[in-house]
């Protein structure tokens, strides 16, 4: 493997890392008293599941580092109301992908590899696409359990754009057949 | 056209999903979706979007054979009937084939361009080897869905690298038909012998001056050039030194077919395969080849000179053993083809040439070993078999001089 290959891993891993790691302090910041003690395991179990993973080039504790660190902040923010909770889990979704995609896209340079004239590494703007789009899509579901609530046409109206915005990502995604 | 398959990040998505949906469900709280929504969107768009199809991949190498350490150029083509964003192709290669570039890329093919790679490598061993499959991984959206396939093998067989040699063993034998050998006895030849009273029956031409002089009839003795056979005796039940002893057996029997001898070829071990003795290029061409596919095999069996057909080991003509005498069934053939009337030499090859330790640093159990191996030694020397040690790193000539010599001194003793 070239110095730049290695580089590029090592960069790939460390902005994973670093997601996972923001989420789960974020999930212990918010954290009640008398939650923060397993909040505090869960995050820091998950990050060092992620972090050993991807020291030992194995993808299989990759998963189970996910869980936990969306584990601590799925329990850290129990205790905010129902419309913030679900933004803010609508983000933390967004970031553990895109830490998800970046741990993978880490492990696989495992070899030399050649890269040719014309090939992408690697597509943040797909990765970027669905977390913008899965964060819509929660954005606009809430937005439309609130209208069902009785949340006015402000609900409505963040629903339907919400939902639209969905549309067109993952159209252009799939036209685009980014890799 | 090999149909896409799931990757194994499909199930792991599945399951991220799915615990959040099940956590959801569990808790009776819909937030938590959110949470894993991004992986089951990246799911499902993985799942539905097409997979470019895998291009057509087809090998050549410039040269189908090799001499250890020479060069070979494999070019590797990539063809595709439509638009692939990107194909890793890996290159499979023998670990004694090195390559002087990676042998995997990542490229982009368009349809009507083909792309040629080409694979500089270079021989490290000899052997046959089969080179390639090229394997061809197309993935799609996400790395959700891919396929894979591989084409193109070649065989490659490089030949063991040969040392010119000008010191040959003479065969105590000789054969009735034509060679480059002087034989001892007087004959028909070029080489003058010497002169001699002539008596009823002996070969040569009349000395007219000396039969002038003396007053009786003198000839001139010649001595016959005269063709002889040799066998090279490989053992292959030692791994470490093969090599060397592969490529020792190959320049022998260039060396001797270059001056009209015949030669034949025992390999002697797990396996045991012969040629029988022949002179000619094609039996230059033959023992090689048998070389290059020479291999070491481990096995219990009990092997003895027994197995090794008559024909391939001919009782006139000269056995030289290539051997590092380690495994008791080959020294047990040795003496037995040597109880035959066999004229037999051993070169026998050893590590590389270390300052002599003294008494005092050398383990017990090393010294017993040292022994048991010079009386071996000996042994086969009052038998008339030479023994000479062939240094790494040392040329083939020097083991062959000390045999010549060996054999020069034991032909003034008398012995046979």
């Amino acid at each position: 493997m070239s110095s730049s290959e290695r580089r590029f891993r090592a960069l790939a891993a460390g902005l994973s890392l670093a997601g996972a790691s923001a989420v789960a302090a974020f999930g212990l910041t918010q954290a009640s008293a008398q939650l923060a003690a397993p909040v505090a395991l869960a995050g820091v179990g998950g990050a060092v599941t992620l972090a050993a993973a991807l020291a030992g080039k194995r993808k299989r504790p990759l998963a189970m580092g996910l869980v936990l660190v969306g584990t601590a902040v799925v329990v850290g923010t129990l205790h905010e109301t129902a419309s913030t909770r679900a933004g803010v889990l609508a983000i933390a979704g967004a970031v553990l992908f895109c830490s998800a995609e970046l741990a993978d896209l880490s492990l696989a340079y495992g070899r030399q590899v050649e890269y040719r004239r014309g090939v992408r590494r690697f597509n943040p703007a797909g990765i970027l696409g669905v977390a913008v789009a899965s964060g819509a899509a929660s954005y606009g579901a809430a937005s439309t359990r609130g209208l069902v609530a009785g949340g006015g046409p402000a609900a409505l109206a963040g629903g339907t754009v919400a939902a639209v915005l969905v549309v067109i990502l993952a159209r252009t995604l799939l036209r685009g057949r980014v890799t | 056209m090999s149909e896409p398959a799931a990757t194994p990040k499909v199930v792991t998505y599945a399951a991220l999903t799915g615990i959040g949906l099940l956590a959801a469900v569990v808790f009776g709280d819909g937030a938590i979706v959110a949470l894993a929504a991004p992986f089951g969107f990246a799911l499902v768009l993985g799942l539905l979007a097409p997979v470019d199809p895998l291009p057509e991949i087809h090998l050549a190498l410039d040269a189908l054979r090799l001499v250890e350490g020479g060069r070979a150029t494999i070019a590797l083509e990539l063809s595709a009937t439509s638009r692939v964003s990107r194909c890793d192709i890996a290159l499979a290669l023998p670990a004694a084939l090195a390559a002087e570039v990676p042998t995997a890329w990542s490229l982009r093919l368009d349809p009507g361009s083909p792309v040629v790679i080409e694979v500089p490598i270079t021989a490290a061993s000899y052997g046959r080897f089969v080179v390639g499959p090229a394997r061809a991984h197309v993935s799609g959206l996400f790395g959700m869905l891919s396929r894979a396939g591989e084409g193109g093998t070649l065989e490659l067989e490089v030949r063991p690298k040969a040392e010119a040699l000008r010191t040959l063993v003479r065969a105590r034998d000789v054969r009735a038909t034509a060679g480059d050998r002087l034989a001892r006895r007087p004959g028909d030849g070029i080489e003058f012998a010497e002169v001699r009273p002539y008596a009823a029956g002996t070969p040569g031409r009349l000395n007219w001056r000396m039969t002038a002089r003396r007053g009786e009839p003198y000839v001139n003795l010649r001595h016959p050039e005269r063709s002889t056979d040799l066998i090279l005796l490989v053992d292959t039940f030692s791994a470490s030194a093969l090599p060397r002893q592969v490529r020792a057996a190959s320049g022998l029997a260039a060396a001797y077919l270059s001056r009209h001898d015949r030669v034949g070829l025992v390999a002697f071990g797990g396996v045991l395969h012969w040629v029988e003795p022949a002179m000619g290029r094609a039996q230059l061409e033959r023992v090689v080849a048998a070389l290059t596919t020479t291999e070491w095999h481990h096995s219990y069996a009990w092997k003895s000179a027994e197995t090794i057909p008559s024909r391939a080991l001919p009782r006139t003509g000269l056995v030289i053993a290539i051997s590092p005498l380690e495994d008791p069934r080959l020294l047990n053939a040795l003496a037995t083809i040597r109880a035959r009337g066999v004229d037999l030499a051993v070169i026998e090859p050893t590590g590389p040439r270390r300052a002599a330790s003294s008494a005092a640093t050398r383990s017990v159990a090393g010294r017993i070993i040292d022994l048991e191996r010079a009386e071996m030694r000996l042994g086969f020397g009052r038998r008339g078999v030479p023994i000479v040690a062939w240094q790494d790193g040392d040329s083939l000539e020097a083991p062959l001089a000390a045999l010549a010599v060996w054999r020069r001194q034991a032909r003034g003793r008398g012995a046979r």
